[in-house]
């Protein structure tokens, strides 16, 4: 059985539009760690990072924050950022510039040990972003749908995500119950996606002092459909 | 006429508003007496039936299974031979009785129902009824199962040079060993020399026509958008005339360690930003060439399932559609090391599938794809 992933167009969605995927390197953007998450509160910064890569969510909106979708500026919004996206937007792609309340720079370590505390498969969770973002998705929280992350092809604005990411630690000794599977999958099916879980193995003894080390994480993936027996021997037939 | 009122009655009984009387009361006893004598009713007509219209099968103590006395119509892929004696599987002589096909005796006194499932899947709880449960509902449904069979589909064929052909890409690409007996075929030499020239050519480029059928092979794995927004897969021209080769072809593909994920390289955005992407390329994926030092839990793979058009037949089974693992209400669910090893231990490799039995016995079945 050949997989073939469901990529649903949204209607109305500009099709040639190009969206860059990244946002500008050189005008760095100043965001603000929460505790929970990272906050963008400069209108024209917010319409950088959001623009190009959809990161973020507005405080206030659903989505896309309403200085993007109604171009209006005197509402009081903020980006937030999820750990993640921040994460990869400061320490890896170098447009982001994480500052703490009292204005000083949060270091890695410093982000990992509290982001660590806020979701302890942060590693893990940041791994498979990371491995996602290779690839050309376009990934946003996941939470809606009971998963990590939900992926995009182009941006929420062009396509319907086609898989809710679901991360697990390979070590570990808890398995997922086949029940919790099953929800997930029946979530996913009257949404049109699929269930593409990813599995995490890292080495034993790891410190993660510096960011390059999370190449040492590896990632298997898995998909799971449902298979409607009845469906399948009937069409079986009628292409015989 | 008495049959279908008596129906009547009873199916007023079942629909209607939810019973709300309290448990231990004098109306409840009431209730529940009125529908155990409805019930009893039902269970007490006399039902007509041909005298001999069902197949005659008797419990056989030495072989501990059911030997069929006198078959009834068509058998069709009911039963395996042994010792001369057509036998049934257990779950194969339940799902007969349920059906008022088949009559079972005990020391030639004829079982109930009842007696006959406590007799075939055991007293104790073991795996034997969710067996069962899985194997009557698919059989329903218009499946062939059969009891799993580890064996290469090489035995009962002699192997052709195209088989000596598939053998050696598949120890290629996957590392999977090549069959015995295709090692002793009188092809397998001569293809093996033939591939290594073919193999040379393709290195140095020196037939422009061979890299382009190897190109239309790896077009199979690259999702292209066309591909996507159809929902189907483009048919190859040559898969049209052979239709094995698509068979063998999406087999691979599934077992392939290729990442269900690498669409949308094709993309102006991907290929525009192609640079910053490799950059961040830092995570790979998981090669599961290394054994990983945990254990890992051998899934069973309970049994193989056949499409009944596809041309079955019991004495040369052909390699099955998909193998059953069945799994119980707290079984937890199958990790890739897991899902990959159980794969990769079947000498024919097939798709799996995973059936689970729900709490309320629902059955339901998912597809994996693993990378």
């Amino acid at each position: 059985m050949l997989f073939t992933p469901v990529i649903k167009r949204k209607k109305g969605a500009g099709r040639n539009a190009l969206v860059p995927p990244f946002p500008d390197k050189h005008a760095i953007v100043k965001g603000v760690f929460t505790g929970l998450s990272v906050e963008v509160y400069d209108t024209e910064s917010i319409k950088a990072i959001y623009e190009n890569g959809f990161y973020g969510k507005g405080s206030k909106s659903r989505g896309a924050p309403q200085v993007v979708t109604r171009n209006v500026t005197d509402v009081a919004e903020c980006l937030t950022l999820e750990l993640e996206e921040a994460a990869f937007l400061a320490y890896i792609f170098g447009a982001l510039s994480i500052q703490n309340i009292e204005n000083n720079e949060v270091k890695w370590a410093e982000f990992l040990n509290a982001a660590q505390t806020i979701n302890s498969q942060f590693i893990e969770s940041f791994a498979c972003y990371m491995y996602l973002k290779s690839k050309g998705w376009i990934i946003k929280s996941g939470i809606k749908f009971g998963g990590n992350f939900l992926i995009y092809k182009k941006g929420p604005r062009f396509h319907h995500a086609s898989f809710i990411v679901f991360v697990r630690q390979k070590t570990t000794d808890q398995y997922i119950s086949t029940k919790d599977i099953k929800g997930l999958q029946r979530i996913a099916e009257t949404s049109d996606k699929d269930v593409l879980i990813l599995e995490v193995s890292k080495p034993k003894t790891l410190t993660f002092n510096a960011i390059s080390e999370i190449s040492t994480l590896k990632i298997s993936e898995i998909i799971v459909r449902r298979f409607n027996s009845t469906t399948f021997v009937q069409t079986q037939e009628l292409a015989k | 006429m008495e049959r279908m009122a008596t129906n009547n009655a009873e199916l007023s009984y079942q629909s209607g508003l939810k019973r709300t009387i309290a448990a231990g009361t004098e109306e409840e006893e009431l209730e529940l007496n009125k529908l155990y004598d409805y019930l009893h009713k039902q269970l007490s007509i006399s039902r007509t039936d041909r005298l001999g219209g069902r197949a005659l099968a008797t419990w056989d103590p030495n072989e501990k299974a059911v030997r069929v006395l006198r078959k009834d119509g068509k058998f069709g892929t009911f039963g395996y031979s042994h010792g001369g004696q057509c036998y049934l599987e257990n779950f194969e002589a339940l799902f007969l009785l349920e059906m008022n096909r088949l009559q079972l005796e005990y020391h030639s006194m004829i079982m109930s129902v009842e007696q006959a499932y406590t007799l075939l899947l055991g007293e104790a709880a073991t795996t034997k009824c969710n067996e069962y449960l899985v194997y009557s509902h698919l059989t329903r449904v218009g499946y062939i199962l059969v009891r799993h069979q580890n064996v290469p589909y090489y035995d009962n064929i002699e192997p052709t040079a195209e088989d000596c052909v598939w053998a050696l890409a598949l120890s290629a690409i996957n590392n999977r060993a090549v069959p015995e007996n295709l090692k002793k075929s009188p092809f397998f030499a001569k293809v093996k020399r033939e591939m290594k020239v073919i193999k040379e050519c393709i290195k140095n480029q020196q037939f422009p026509e061979q890299k382009q059928l190897d190109k239309t092979d790896s077009g199979v794995i690259n999702f292209g958008v066309k591909v996507i927004s159809k929902g189907k897969r483009k048919i190859l021209n040559d898969e049209v005339e052979n239709p094995t080769e698509a068979k063998r072809r999406c087999l691979e593909v599934a077992t392939s360690q290729k990442s269900f994920l690498d669409c949308l390289k094709d993309e102006p955005e991907y290929k525009q930003f192609q640079m910053i992407f490799t950059k961040f390329d830092i995570i790979q994926m998981d090669d599961n060439n290394m054994v990983t030092d945990d254990e890992v839990r051998t899934l069973p793979i309970t049994f193989d399932l056949y499409l009944h058009n596809d041309g079955f037949k019991k004495s040369t089974p052909k390699p099955p559609t998909f193998r059953l693992i069945i799994l119980g209400v707290h079984e937890p669910f199958p990790t890739h090391a897991e899902i990959a090893n159980t794969y990769n231990l079947q000498k024919y490799p097939v798709p799996l599938l995973v059936v689970s039995v729900g709490e309320s016995k629902q059955i339901q079945a998912l597809v994996y794809y693993f990378s």
